[in-house]
Order: structure tokens, then sequence, then C-alpha cells
């Protein structure tokens, strides 16, 4: 499962690549980019990353 | 246009009205020493760039809140006197976890309180949120005055952090007055015998915090104080499919969390609050667009929170010798974050001292911060603040200042834009069945 970031939302608060630098990290613009998939099935985590962004940007697709 | 330097950004009249000094400030110089040691930082972008740099610029070392000293200006935070020491002593042992924390400690905590305060979470509490608020309008609404600050906007904020964290909601005059003993201090040009007071207040909210938490360990009753018991904080966050490790956290961590919500989820919420109904008192003609169409009312906020940024200033402990805006900054000097005066800043803000509801990028704004501290409350903030002028709007109108609108004042403060009052005259809207009893 790969995280996907709807920019048109995002306020740069930079929660999502200080809290999960694994899989976020911040772009020239302060905007982040996505570095990687979820490669274990942690509920948790994946929740943890929905959770910590305020502006609802961040969002999981099944990936193909 | 007057020079930066020819005010005193501490007097009375700067900080009733501080945005030409902020204009001035912005234009001659974004980076700015005011003390020995003590630096404003004025512009947007080197705001944004301080805050997201968590390695050089520390919220640590008492880095949040210096001591405002009223004219005298700012002075670095000092170890307690003895009697004050006594005192704290008597309280939990203080822990660095959310506002006084760097990563990665700050970013353990945050993550299990981002939890808890998430947009899914928050949106359960609107239902409560409610209830609170048309409680409180009950109290008023058949009188047709009302200070807005005393009986609504102080306190639609404080019941819904109370039920948000799950302490009892039979105590609030005592939230409302140990949180506001407890950050008088910064507020400066306080007495000693203030400092005790507010000394013992700390202590008596924290110990009170404490017994709540010890209690909800045996008998939980849900909110964030049960969310807090039953967190794991991850020590290794496992990105490539290994092993996590966790804990749970221990009472003075919790207690610390929990302190650090109440506080800062009261009266940041009031200021913003009664800031937006003066913005919509003195701009008629977007009150009454916003009266007809409540889905203006986010927009509203943030602007607001743009305009008039409850948090106008927080501070930062410079870790290393650096530059900052072509200024030379001394490791252990300190930044002054000028929240809202980055918020005005026309060279990321379009006509940025006007009140607009068309902007795309307001939300942009720095008034919840940014960086790894940005505001953990912000999602509760927004809803709260939505639902309580949700529903001034659907019981009340015609909402006039009881007095001339110049006479109102702000707080002598350097950190909050607190309005003292906000008194005001208004008609009841008939209820909905009423209403259509009268088209008939
Ligand atoms: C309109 C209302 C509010 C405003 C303007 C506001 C503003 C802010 C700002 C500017 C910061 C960043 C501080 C920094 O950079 O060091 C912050 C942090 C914080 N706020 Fe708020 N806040 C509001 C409401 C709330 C509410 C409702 C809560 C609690 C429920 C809350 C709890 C906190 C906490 C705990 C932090 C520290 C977060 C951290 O360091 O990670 N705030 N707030
Ligand atoms: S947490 Fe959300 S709002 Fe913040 S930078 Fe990441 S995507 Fe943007």
């Amino acid at each position: 499962m790969k995280p996907a970031i709807d920019l048109s939302l995002c306020m740069r608060t930079g929660q999502c690549f200080y809290l999960h630098p694994g899989y976020f990290k911040e772009g020239a613009d302060g905007y982040p980019i996505i570095i990687k998939s979820l490669t274990t099935e942690s509920a948790t985590l994946k929740e943890n990353i929905l959770d910590c962004c305020p502006a609802q940007a961040i969002v999981f697709a099944e990936q193909q | 246009m007057t020079s930066a330097q020819d005010y005193n950004p501490f007097s009375k009249e700067t900080i009733e009205c501080p945005y030409d000094f902020y204009a001035a400030m912005r234009n001659e110089s974004p980076v700015m020493q005011v003390a020995d040691g003590v630096f404003f930082v004025s512009s947007y972008d080197l705001i944004r760039q301080v805050l997201v740099d968590t390695k050089r610029f520390s919220s640590s070392n008492g880095a949040a809140f210096l001591n405002f000293q009223g004219e005298q200006g700012l002075a670095p935070p000092t170890m307690p006197p003895p009697d004050i020491a006594n005192i704290l002593a008597q309280g939990p042992r203080p822990r660095n976890t959310l506002l006084t924390a760097d990563p990665p400690e700050h970013t353990r905590y945050r993550s299990l309180v981002n939890r808890s305060l998430s947009p899914r979470r928050v949106a359960k509490l609107e239902p409560a949120a409610i209830r609170v608020a048309d409680a409180l309008i009950d109290t008023f609404i058949d009188r047709g005055e009302v200070d807005l600050v005393e009986e609504f906007t102080q306190m639609v904020p404080l019941t819904v952090v109370a039920i948000a964290l799950g302490v009892p909601e039979d105590q609030l005059e005592n939230y409302k007055r140990w949180s506001m003993d407890a950050v008088k201090v910064l507020a400066g040009t306080v007495s000693h015998e203030e400092r005790i007071e507010s000394a013992q207040a700390s202590v008596d909210l924290s110990n009170f915090l404490a017994q709540q938490v010890e209690q909800a360990r045996k008998n939980p009753q849900g909110g964030l104080v049960e969310d807090l018991i039953n967190a794991h904080m991850l020590l290794d966050e496992d990105v490539d499919g290994g092993q996590d490790s966790y804990r749970g956290l221990d009472t003075d961590e919790i207690v610390s969390v929990l302190n650090q919500l109440l506080i800062a989820g009261q009266e940041t919420v009031n200021y913003l609050l009664s800031s937006t109904l003066l913005l919509l008192l003195q701009n008629p003609e977007h009150l009454a667009r916003v009266e007809k169409d409540h889905g203006l009312i986010p927009a509203v906020l943030e602007e607001a929170l743009r305009l008039e940024s409850p948090i106008q200033s927080i501070g930062r402990f410079v870790l290393e010798d650096l530059e900052l805006g072509g200024i030379a900054i001394p490791k252990g000097a300190r930044l002054v974050i000028l929240y809202g005066c980055g918020n005005r800043d026309e060279n990321r803000f379009e006509d940025a001292a006007t009140f607009s509801l068309n902007r795309t990028d307001a939300r942009n704004h720095v008034g919840f911060g940014a960086g790894p501290h940005y505001c953990v409350g912000a999602n509760l903030a927004r809803m709260e603040s939505r639902i309580a002028l949700e529903r001034l709007f659907a019981r009340i109108t015609n909402l006039q200042p009881t007095g001339e609108l110049q006479q109102l004042s702000h707080q002598y403060n350097f950190i909050f834009r607190a309005l003292n009052a906000l008194p005001l005259r208004f008609d009841k809207k008939p209820a909905p069945d009423e209403e259509q009893e009268a088209a008939l």
C-alpha cells in the first residue's frame, strides 16, 4: 500500500515527514514527497500515518 | 513610514495594535535584535525556516516562553527562587513531552497525541460541542445582550476540552482558575505574591490531573486520559519489516501532556472566537454574508487566525552560531517567532492586511505554527470554533456592539492576542417552526 497526498489540501505542517521520515521527506517547497510504500501490514502504523495529518491530505490506495 | 526602531515593541500602545510596527520591521529588519541575546523573527519565510529546523532551533531550555516584563521587554527564563522551587517540588516531576521537547523525544509523544486529536476523532466530539454551545446560548438568549467573552467564547472551549480529555465537568471553574493563574507569569509584570500563586496553581492542577490518571487506571472514563493510559509509545519505528518496540507512559508523562492540552486548549480558542466576531463586526458586509451562508465560517476562522493570531509569538533557543536573514546570531541566543507578523507578510499573502473570504491559500498561515510543533489541537480548535459560530448565527441575529468598537481593548500581553470583553446587543431568531408559521 502506498500513501498518496492531495497537495491541494496539504497545509505544509510537516507532520508527515517529521513523524514518519521512513515514508515521507520534505521537498524544496516545504510540501511532502512520498519515498516508500508500507511493506509490513501494520494497521497501527497505517492509522498513525493517516491520523498525523491535520488536513486529511494523506490517503492510502491499494497498490497495483 | 515610521521606522521599526521608533517603536517600543513592548509598550501598551504597540501591543494594543502591533501591526504598523510589524510592517516596519518586516520591511527594514526581518531579524531584529531587541535585547541582549534576544532577536525577533518577523517575515513569513524566515519564521517557517526556523520552525521546521529543530536541529538548530530548540524548544527546550524554557525556549517557548520568555519572561515578558512589561515596558522593560523580554528576559530569558530564570531559575525559580527557593520559596517557589519548594512549592513546585510538591507537584509531579516535570517532564518534557510536547511544547518543551525536541525530536526525537518530541516525535514519540506527539504521534500518540495526534491519534487522539485526529480529524476522525475530533468529528466524534461534534455533537458534544453542539450541546455545549446551545446550552450556553440558552443562558443569555432571552436577555438581548451579552458579554460574549465572559459568557460564551471563554466557556465553549473550556467545556469542550474537558470533555475531550475526559476529566470531570463539575470542575470547570477550577480548570479555568488554575490555568489562568499558571500562565499569568508569562504576562510578566507580576508581583512575587502572584508568582507564588501561579506556582501553587500549576502544582494543584498537576496533582489533580495525576489523581485523575490514577483513578482512570482503575476505572476508565474515556477521552484522552484513557487513550494515554492505554497508549504504547513507539521507541523504534520499524520501516523495514522487523519488530517495533513500544512502552506505556508513566503518570508524570501523562500529566505533562494533559496539562498542556488543558491549558493550551482553553484560552486560545476563546481569543480566536472573540477576534473573529470582532472582525465580522468591523466588516458588516462579511457578517451579512456569513449569517446567510454558514459554509463560509471555516474561511472566516482561517482569516481570523491569520489576521489576529491568538498566539502572537513563541520562543526558540539557538543551538549553534549561525546566520539568519543576514544577521549573525550566537549560540545560546533566543528567538521570538512572531506568527502574527509573518501572517501579514505581503510577500506571502496578497493584500495581507485585508480581511478576505476569497483566499485560496489562507490555510497556509502560521497561526497554528508549522513543522514538528504544529498545533496538536488544531483539528479540535477548528471544529469547536466552527460549531460555536454556527450555533450562534443559527439562533441570534442583528449583532451590534453595545458601545463603540474602538473602545474595545486587548490584554497587555506579549504572547496572546486577547480581547478583554465583547459586549453585544442582538435579536433572538424565531425558532425554525415559528419561522415557518410566520412565513405562512
Ligand atoms: C485557535 C486556537 C489555537 C491556536 C491559535 C493555537 C496555536 C498553537 C501554536 C502556534 C502552536 C505551536 C507552538 C510552537 O511552535 O512551539 C501550538 C502548539 C500546541 N497546541 Fe495549540 N493552538 C490552539 C488551540 C489548541 C487546542 C484546542 C489545544 C488542545 C486541545 C492545543 C494544544 C496545543 C499543544 C499541546 C501544543 C504543543 C504541540 C507540540 O509542541 O507538539 N492548542 N498551538
Ligand atoms: S501532514 Fe498533511 S498537511 Fe502536513 S505536510 Fe503532511 S500532508 Fe501536508
